[in-house]
């Protein structure tokens, strides 16, 4: 279905839009007439404080939310009007998410939470060998059974990151992917992001961080809904 | 689907205590229906019978409007029978036999030695042959004794080994209901009948229960014809005869055939009133599925989002959450089932059940049909969670 992927050199597309809330009675508009390009290969931070939009932006690029006005591309096709099974696969095939807490699913093992987004997709793959290859490209080869409790915070996000490539996603999503790590595990973290991003991947890291932020190769910057900065260093 | 049915069972594995008890709404429910009809089935086998056991050119003649196969008894009637309506009957062409028979209950004494509640049954002469009462010691009171009243009796089995532990009872004299009676005979020990010990029971010619025990009604009137062709036309001579006498809201004729169906009618009523409210708890369990489903949902609401993110569709949420349901309830449908046949073979030792294939399946049908209505309404909460929303879940 997008095979056109590798001919199309955008990935994400938005365009002119607009996000608006309705908390108590009063519209609370999160974005305000954006626009944004990411290309195929790029590493791009969005960077911005708490407020700023960038979350509901990430969410909008993940295609977990729709804007309320302007268009949301994806690969070049308009996505808004896809129903919302068309949206979870598109999720399944495309995308992978690399969350601040992790989220990876307790009393489980590092092997099964790897595994899950397999369950969901219409990708064929050697699934168990996929799992264990990208354990071991996180360095975690040896910790195969072990739930996430017994495992360190660095760990766990590595964990996370393994899920995230396994459906051999478009592009690698990570919502503050440091935030609940000490300083050395952050940079491990950074470190694997930055080598997957070598290896061709497309990365977008959504950060308040601008020390995190630098590690890209393109920083954006929001601030009230809006791009305030946007610069490739 | 194979993939979510993993999912689902290894969600409940994880929590194996909570999935346990939660099943037991349900391994409660399936089981006591199995219970309770078996042994209401046990009861109508031995009904069945009994009434079998004399014979199908038997007729009965009962007390008062007795309910006629498709309603229940017209409350308790006035007994209006009489001994000399019996010679009447005898004379019928085609009655072979009719006799008057009394039941009775009262104390049996001998020496110091007491056993309370004693069936004594009032008969006349050749009852043992109609109800196949098998005489191993002594005999059964002849008809010169009947006439004369005599005060003999035949003792159960049961009151001789409590009475007579150690000493043959022919010849001894005990009482029963005060009165002094020589002991004649003791029949072949038969067993229970639905937990009531039959063979507690004293057999005593109908004129000396007349006579010494003021009884001026018999209890019922037992006939039996030459064979089953003229049932239906001795059975119309009996009312006609007892309609000269009585009118039709005193009495109440009944084949064997009629008999069975009566009890089988009460009985049916009877399984299914019990059968409804055994129901009842599996609908408890059901709500129990519902709850514990509910809790589940909201606890994995962040396991929900993260589902969401890597490309769970709501369709796949609903199925695993409903797959879940389905699981508990199914499985404990089995255990119940299982629980259930063991419990009414495990009784069957002291008495009589008939398993009910017809409840054992449909109590499962209903666990089964139960994990589906009580499993719809947490997995659609569970489908409809915006993922965004179960992400930042705390």
């Amino acid at each position: 279905m997008y095979d056109y992927l590798c001919y199309t050199k955008t990935i994400i597309e938005v365009q002119n839009i607009v996000k608006e809330y309705t908390l108590g009675g009063t519209v609370f508009r999160a974005l305000r007439g954006l626009n944004l390009k990411i290309d195929q290969g790029e590493f791009v931070s969005i960077v911005g404080k708490s407020g700023s939009g960038k979350s509901t932006l990430m969410h909008i690029i993940g295609l977990l939310d729709r804007p309320s006005s302007g268009s949301a591309l994806f690969a070049g096709k308009e996505t808004g009007h896809l129903a919302d099974a068309e949206l979870a696969k598109l999720r399944s095939n495309e995308i992978g998410f690399v969350f601040q807490s992790f989220n990876l699913l307790a009393r489980t093992s590092t092997l099964d939470n790897v595994l899950l987004p397999a369950v969901y997709t219409t990708k064929n793959y050697e699934v168990k060998q996929k799992a264990l290859d990208l354990l071991a490209r996180v360095g975690l080869s040896d910790k195969l059974k072990n739930t996430p409790a017994q495992l360190s915070g660095g760990q766990q996000q590595r964990v996370a990151i393994a899920r995230a490539l396994m459906n051999d996603p478009a592009i690698i999503l990570a919502d503050e992917p440091t935030g609940n790590l000490d300083t050395k595990s952050g940079q491990e973290v950074l470190k694997l992001l930055e080598d997957l991003h070598q290896e061709g991947k497309t990365i977008v890291i959504v950060t308040h961080d601008d020390d995190v932020a630098s590690n890209a190769n393109r920083i954006v910057r929001l601030m009230d809904g809006e791009i305030v900065y946007d610069k490739s260093i | 689907m194979k993939t979510y049915f993993r999912l689902a069972l290894r969600s409940l594995l994880l929590n194996k205590v909570r999935s346990l008890l939660t099943m037991v709404g349900i391994i409660i429910g399936v089981g006591a229906v199995i219970i309770l009809t078996s042994l209401v089935g046990g009861l109508e086998k031995q009904i069945k019978q009994t009434f079998e056991s004399l014979g199908t050119n038997s007729l009965f003649v009962f007390a008062g409007s007795v309910g006629n196969g498709d309603g229940g008894p017209t409350g308790l009637p006035v007994n209006k029978l009489t001994y000399e309506m019996v010679n009447k009957l005898k004379i019928i062409p085609g009655v072979v036999h009719a006799s008057a028979i009394v039941e009775l209950s009262g104390s049996a004494v001998y020496g110091n030695k007491e056993l309370k509640n004693v069936e004594l049954r009032a008969v006349d002469s050749n009852f043992d042959q109609i109800y196949n009462l098998e005489i191993t010691r002594g005999r059964f009171f002849n008809q010169g004794e009947v006439s004369g009243g005599k005060m003999v009796a035949v003792i159960g089995e049961t009151v001789r080994k409590e009475l007579f532990p150690n000493q043959d009872p022919l010849g001894k004299e005990l009482k029963l209901k005060d009165k002094r009676f020589t002991i004649i005979g003791v029949p072949e020990a038969k067993g229970s009948v639905f937990g009531q010990d039959s063979d507690k029971a004293a057999y005593i010619p109908y004129t000396t229960a007349r006579q010494r025990f003021q009884v001026e009604r018999p209890t019922y009137i037992f006939i039996k014809t030459t064979d089953t062709t003229v049932i239906k036309k001795v059975k119309r001579d009996v009312e006609k005869t007892l309609l000269r006498v009585l009118t039709a809201d005193d009495f109440s004729v009944r084949t064997q055939e009629e008999g069975i169906k009566f009890f089988q009618n009460i009985l049916g009523v009877l399984a299914s009133a019990l059968g409804g409210i055994a129901g009842v708890s599996l609908l408890v369990g059901g709500v129990g599925i519902m709850n514990i489903m509910f809790v589940s949902v909201t606890e994995r609401t962040r396991e929900i989002g993260l589902r969401k993110a890597v490309g769970a569709n709501s369709r796949d949420i609903l199925t695993q959450f409903l797959l879940e349901a389905m699981i508990l309830s199914l499985v404990g449908g089995v255990l119940g089932v299982g629980f259930g046949i063991l419990v009414s073979f495990g009784m069957s030792s002291f008495i009589d059940t008939s398993l009910n294939y017809l409840y054992v399946g449909l109590s499962f049908g209903v666990s089964a049909v139960i994990g589906i209505v009580f499993g719809v309404a947490p997995a659609i909460r569970a489908s409809r969670l915006d993922p965004i929303i179960a992400l930042r879940y705390e």
